[in-house]
């Protein structure tokens, strides 16, 4: 018996310490910046913590599990209306939203996800379009409910962190935050073998004892319970929401395109992919207004055709010809 | 001598093809039973019923004393009933270690992944895969895939061992090792089922016989007993067979 | 009662129409495996060009489909070859999204150049309706369904009579014999794209006698293409034409029940259950994982 334990080789897959320790500086520095950035980056950094938490969401059941969803905007939109609708009726204290909206997105989850993920492939990539798609047409319809097209104004709250701004820059922090554990977790555990199982042979995984369907249900309420949380805040944060907002389509596409592009299935990756993404997003914006959603299909297109492992797989390539 | 594995009146139906008709057998704890029969004539399925791949049509499946048909296949391979694959089933992008271990950790009821990697390397000890840890799945050959499959199987602590074939495609030395490795597994107490078609293999494990037929049992029973059936021998073994034994 | 008939008349007539929504969509997910998001902003660049020739060179769009679908096949078959048959054999993720960031380049740049106006096509003389035991049949519809029908039958004996459209065939049954036997696959995608995207521009043409014409309604068309791809099952005629009429008719009754702003509503609904009940759809072919 060796005196020093080995690592664990099954989780060759998990973030080095080191890593983790670049990661947790950033956070701290992400953790201070509102001292010193001006309302306008606030938002933005705001913006890109949400996304982040958006394609960390989406990997859980696109990237760990492999069951590719095209309709995480159900679940966004989802939360936004639960939160909305919640404080209108000032039914909830402000803080609690995105609480509501999670758990809203849990039970809604694991109630659309039990059909839906019978399915496989391309029937389950079309099943999430359509469950988004009748989501947006049941808020557009059931105007006593949402306000139909017109949609929600939410009451202005008090800030919870000195002023509005950094009130929603924290509250997205620290739901960024919460995605990134669970990640983090998921990945080392005994869930996230079974996640890998799955993806790579789910017949083979049954075979040697994982409950498959229960593992794809957890992965898909985790994939909708953080959108659903950081959809309430949105809508606090935007002060109002209507269907095509809420359950906008490119919302869906983003989260899957950032996780590409930073890596799918990995740990840090749809954050990367989220960062990169929004930074030249930003870019192009300024620059090509008109034609920016355009913008976004070229770098869609230039990702999937030059970039499919995404920029951690470049990272790692490099790292190995260094060693 | 109690009765491990029980088969009552089990049928499988596809559409109007009886692929499994009203098999009857029982499979006493630590038994090697053979299971043999042409291409097509219900091996396989009876294979994928027992393991819970596919519901029975009719009929009644008991494990180690409890009704199993109608349980999800993850847990009646947590209740100890491992099988192999014909073509083997691994998982591509895990290395060979990764596989055997989350065997361990789920059927074979590890719940700490350091245990169980502790426990997986013991069974690849055993198969003869130790060295190869590290190596993707999808890199290995045929011979050690097989033996990776073993592998997997044994570190679901199983209590019955359904092998399917898992000969096919060795030779020579890599078919010595297999059927010295199925021995050795059976010296240790586990009771296995042999899907095979060499016979020489199925005569030198097997304790008993079992015969399918277009998806019926035709003979069941000590080995000897059912190699000398004229039934077996019609439909199975050949009168090329009979007249090789009655040479040699 | 009479209402019932009208809306069965409405429904069979936007079937029609349907169906060469449908043919482009589910040809390219049954041969080629891919989830062709382009597909609806091809169908609003084929009205588009029929509104343009119409409005600048008076061509009736009943003939724009002469040339719109040689161009578009081209076009097609040009994508193809330089793109998509990159990631041909790649799960779904990567050629949806792909497609998907096609179809926004397309959209955006007809956002861009012809703007989110709602177009009509304003016939100098209006059609006659044909009144008929006290129903209305639009007569303009009854062209424009006659005229897809016609393009489905061709489309049906190209595929059946002409060698490529036999290699097409093939192709999608088991492509790798069909490689066995000497088709060269990647041309054979490219037509089959090709293709598709001429059918698709082809409808876009004889929806718009009927429809407005938007970038807007991109999204819509590839809905429904999806749900009729599912109703009716993949990668064959029988299927789109089936799944068509089936979703014109639902669709019309829907509508008479619960009002026309909630026919996508009831489109996708009607998509799910049938994901739920029957994947495979209602013809039920071979579906794609």
């Amino acid at each position: 018996m060796s005196s020093v334990t080995p690592p664990l080789r099954i989780s060759s897959h998990v973030p080095s310490r080191r890593a983790l320790a670049v990661f947790g500086i950033l956070a701290i520095i992400v953790l201070l910046l509102p001292v010193v950035l001006d309302n306008y980056y606030l938002r933005l950094m705001t913006t890109v913590m949400m996304y982040c938490v958006l394609a960390w969401s989406w990997n859980f059941i696109g990237g760990f599990v492999g069951y590719p969803s095209f309709g995480i905007a159900a679940f966004f939109g989802l939360g936004a209306y639960a939160g909305a609708i919640l404080l209108s009726s000032k039914i909830i204290p402000f803080w609690l939203s995105p609480v509501v909206g999670a758990t809203v997105c849990f039970v809604a989850a694991v109630v659309v996800g039990l059909p839906i993920l019978r399915l496989r492939g391309h029937y389950f990539a079309v099943a999430s379009f359509g469950i988004a798609e009748v989501f947006r047409e049941i808020a557009m319809s059931w105007t006593d409910l949402t306000g139909g097209g017109m949609g929600i104004n939410l009451p202005p709250q008090k800030p919870l962190f000195g002023t509005d701004a950094m009130t929603f820059y924290y509250m997205m922090f620290i739901l960024a935050g919460v995605t990134f554990l669970t990640t983090l977790m998921v990945a080392r555990s005994r869930l996230g073998v079974a996640f890998r199982c799955i993806r790579q042979n789910e017949a083979a995984a049954n075979m040697i004892g994982v409950d498959a369907t229960r593992s794809k249900i957890i992965a898909f309420a985790f994939a909708s319970a953080f959108p659903g949380a950081a959809g309430a805040i949105y809508a606090s944060w935007v002060g109002y929401i209507d269907a095509t907002d809420a359950f906008d389509i490119l919302i869906s596409i983003k989260a899957p395109v950032m996780a590409l592009l930073g890596g799918v299935g990995t740990v840090f990756g749809p954050a990367v992919g989220a960062v990169v993404y929004l930074v030249f997003e930003e870019l192009v914006t300024r620059n090509f207004l008109k034609f920016h959603a355009g913008m976004l299909g070229i770098i869609v297109v230039v990702i999937i055709l030059f970039l499919p492992t995404g920029v951690l797989s470049l990272v790692r390539q490099r790292k190995e010809k260094m060693s | 001598m109690t009765a491990l594995l029980e088969m009552r009146n089990v049928s499988r139906r596809f559409g109007g093809l009886r692929a499994v008709s009203n098999v009857t057998m029982s499979i006493g704890k630590g038994r090697v039973v053979g299971l043999i029969g042409p291409n097509g004539a219900g091996k396989t399925t009876l294979v994928n019923l027992i393991s819970g791949m596919l519901k029975l049509s009719e009929g009644e499946m008991w494990f180690d004393g409890r009704r199993i048909d109608g349980l999800p296949a993850y847990r009646i391979s947590r209740l100890g009933v491992a099988r192999t694959f014909q073509i083997v089933q691994p998982f591509p992008q895990l290395t060979v270690l990764e596989n055997v271990t989350a065997a361990a950790l789920f059927a074979g009821g590890i719940t700490n992944q350091s245990e169980a990697e502790q426990f997986a390397e013991v069974q690849l000890a055993r198969v003869g895969l130790n060295g190869q840890e590290d190596l993707l799945a999808s890199r290995l050959s045929l011979g050690q895939r097989k033996r990776l499959e073993f592998a997997k199987s044994l570190a679901m602590k199983p209590k019955i061992l359904l092998l399917d074939e898992v000969n096919a495609g060795l030779h020579g030395s890599e078919l010595d090792e297999a059927i010295t490795l199925i021995r050795s597994l059976s010296q240790d107490g586990l009771t296995l089922v042999v899907i095979e078609h060499l016979m020489k293999v199925v005569v030198s494990l097997c304790d008993e016989i079992a015969v399918l037929h277009h998806g019926e049992l035709i003979a069941n029973g000590p080995a000897k007993d059912v190699m000398d059936d004229p039934r077996v021998i019609e439909a199975y073994l050949g009168e090329r067979y009979l007249k090789r034994r009655a040479a040699g | 009662m009479t209402l019932f008939f009208q809306n069965l008349v409405n429904g069979v007539l936007l079937g029609g129409l349907y169906v060469c929504i449908a043919i482009g969509f589910s040809l390219i997910w049954g041969v080629l495996n891919i989830i062709n998001l382009l597909h609806g902003s091809i169908i609003v660049l084929g009205s588009y060009i029929a509104f343009y020739a119409f409005t600048y060179f008076g061509i009736s769009p009943f003939l724009a489909p002469l040339f719109v679908i040689p161009i578009m096949f081209g076009l097609g078959y040009v994508l193809q070859l330089g793109v998509l048959n990159r990631v041909v054999d790649q799960p779904v993720l990567i050629t949806m999204t792909l497609t998907f960031g096609l179809d926004l380049i397309l959209n955006n740049a007809m956002l861009y150049a012809f703007t989110a106006d709602y177009r009509r096509i304003v016939f100098s003389t209006p059609f006659e309706n044909i009144e008929f035991l006290g129903l209305i049949i639009p007569m303009d519809r009854v062209l424009a369904m006659g005229l897809a029908l016609l393009l489905t039958l061709i489309f049906y004996l190209l595929l059946r009579m002409s060698r490529t459209g036999r290699a097409i065939v093939a192709v999608r049954n088991d492509r790798d014999a069909a490689v066995l036997m000497g088709v060269n696959v990647k041309n054979i995608y490219a037509v089959t794209f090709g293709i598709g995207s001429a059918f698709a521009a082809a409808a876009g043409c004889l929806l718009a006698i009927v429809f407005p014409i938007s970038p807007a309604a991109s999204i819509i068309y590839v809905g429904k293409a999806f749900v009729i791809c599912v109703l009716g099952g993949l990668g064959s005629i029988g299927g789109a034409m089936i799944g068509g009429l089936a979703l014109g008719v639902i669709e019309s009754m829907g509508v008479m029940v619960a009002g026309p702003e909630h026919s996508v509503l009831i489109a996708f609904l009607l998509l799910l259950l049938i994901l739920v009940v029957k994947p495979t759809g209602l013809v039920g072919k071979r579906g794609y994982e």
